[in-house]
């Protein structure tokens, strides 16, 4: 089998599985749907939240100075001040360490700490034919002083341990010396959370904002879109008002290069809702050109396990076991100002 | 992946036509749902689509496309306003150590692999091997042709293969 029909085998798979998983559809609610009535929102599945905390949650904490407190629960913001973007949350040897997250341990080795790093692995179909936890070199942190006994979640697939804690210790060399041990805190969101309102980045037309949704399913705006690709970004859709049914929604579209009255112009002959187009740094053919660059750095052995998308305008989204010296050197010359960096160790000033 | 019923006429006038003519494309839209709006409630994303369908009714034209492409396309479009409302999940502050359900981690090493996808490429996955959707359905969900779903679906594959590489 080749390669490419590896992973297509491992997709048919795990998308079988997913659908199996899913419940029927939904009968049409026809009050609904004619007048237009919103059903009482519920809560967000349990499933689902867990889900979306699970994706969030492994953190690796450095505490640069040997004594100061972990960031605890909030992700630190990273670029501050005038600092070079991350130098406050370079890792050197020496530093104190809080990671939260997965242990494995398999026996006769000293056990892993391990960045949540994507594995493409096969879902398997039935309980018990799960293989061995492993975690790939460049994302692992070994351990030193751990109790086995304390993790949280423990559970032993053909030999190898693994299970989930919140260590703090000395940092060096990619091995951390735990002086305290805890069990993570479990702490499931059932709740659907709002946004505050987005600030757009326009002034608000003479009027206000049109309530209601846009209409941005039309195949001629993203024709248009897709047909400036080296001109403007990938729009987003942004609620001045806040999340409530009914509010306003403003279609948003950075514009990198050209003139932004003339782009504006020709896109409202297809859009006629609210719109805010406005000066960026990058197109998103340069984002993606940018996510590549950095996305070439997965295999180099710099714990980089994540590349591209972007969660934040003009910037790359980019994850990390540790931004370290060898990190920091390889993301010089793609600019370290151009990600939104987001690594497994973080500091606490 | 399996094709959906063609419908060739227009949506009903009336409610419960309306219910009927929709009804061969539920279960895909709530696939479709289920895939692009994680965290979000599917079927408020699917009750949210039908109703933009029914007052949309009159825009839509059978000779340009499907009911079926034409439906998902909004149930897309309903379930990215859907996860866009959520918070995203580097926000979470009801949380501070790791959530872990042993049910999941299999699963998650998909789903987090998809992350590291450009976010065309996840959702021509998302559609295609999650959401069971032909490649027709795909490109109408992605506003582009055919060709471009599959060119998309092998650079995804592609970029997938390295990270299975570096991951053993």
């Amino acid at each position: 089998m080749n390669p490419t029909d590896e992973v297509d085998d491992l997709l048919t798979r795990a998308g079988a599985r997913w659908r199996a998983d899913q419940p029927s559809a939904p009968e049409p609610d026809l009050d609904h749907i004619l007048g237009g009535r919103r059903r009482p929102r519920r809560w967000v599945p349990a499933l689902a939240a867990a889900s979306v905390a699970v994706i969030a949650a492994a953190a690796l904490i450095v505490l640069p100075d040997g004594s100061g407190k972990p960031s605890g629960d909030a992700p630190q913001a990273f670029a501050q001040g005038n600092q070079a973007p991350y130098d406050d949350v370079l890792v050197r040897d020496g530093d104190q360490v809080q990671a939260s997250g997965q242990v494995i341990a398999a026996g006769g080795q000293d056990p892993l700490f391990c960045a949540p790093v994507p594995k493409l692995t096969d879902p398997g179909w039935a309980t018990g034919d799960e293989s061995a936890p492993t975690c790939p070199a460049q994302y692992a942190v070994t351990l030193k002083n751990l109790d086995l006994a304390k993790l949280a979640d423990a559970k032993t697939i053909n030999g190898v341990l693994s299970g989930y804690a919140v260590l703090t210790g000395t940092w060096s060399g990619r091995t951390i010396d735990v002086r305290e041990q805890t069990k993570p805190q479990t702490r499931a969101t059932t709740a659907e959370l709002q946004l505050p309102p987005d600030q757009v980045p326009c002034p608000v037309p003479a009027g206000g904002w049109k309530p209601g949704q846009i209409d941005v399913d039309k195949i001629a705006v993203v024709t248009f879109l897709e047909g400036r690709e080296d001109q403007a970004t990938d729009p987003r859709v942004l609620y001045p008002n806040g999340h409530a049914p009914g509010a306003p929604e403003v279609y948003t579209i950075g514009v990198a290069h050209g003139d932004l009255a003339a782009f504006r112009a020709a896109f409202e002959k297809v859009y006629d809702g609210n719109l805010c187009v406005h000066q960026v740094k990058f197109s998103k053919t340069e984002l993606t050109r940018l996510g590549t660059a950095v996305g070439d750095l997965i295999p180099k052995g710099f714990g980089v396990y994540a590349a591209g998308g972007s969660s934040e305008e003009d910037k790359v989204d980019v994850s990390a076991l540790v931004y370290d010296e060898a990190l920091k050197t390889a993301l010089t010359p793609i600019g370290p100002e151009d990600v939104n960096l987001d690594v497994a160790v973080k500091p606490v000033h | 992946m399996t094709d959906e019923p063609a419908v060739a006429v227009d949506p009903p006038g009336d409610g419960a036509g309306f219910v009927e003519w929709v009804r061969p494309h539920l279960p895909a839209m709530a696939r479709l749902a289920g895939r692009l709006a994680v965290g979000a409630d599917r079927d408020d994303v699917v009750q949210e689509a039908l109703a933009r369908a029914w007052s949309k009714r009159s825009q839509y034209d059978a000779g340009r496309g499907t009911a079926s492409a034409w439906l998902l396309a909004i149930t897309a479009d309903q379930a990215r306003k859907a996860a866009r409302r959520l918070r995203p999940a580097g926000e979470l502050d009801e949380h501070d150590g790791l959530v872990s359900r042993p049910d999941l981690d299999a699963r998650m090493d998909v789903d987090h692999a998809l992350t590291s996808l450009s976010a065309r490429q996840r959702l021509a996955v998302d559609c295609y091997y999650f959401a069971d959707l032909p490649i027709a359905d795909t490109a109408a969900v992605m506003g582009c042709s055919k060709g471009t779903v599959k060119s998309t679906l092998s650079d995804a594959r592609a970029r997938l293969r390295t990270l299975l590489e570096v991951s053993e």
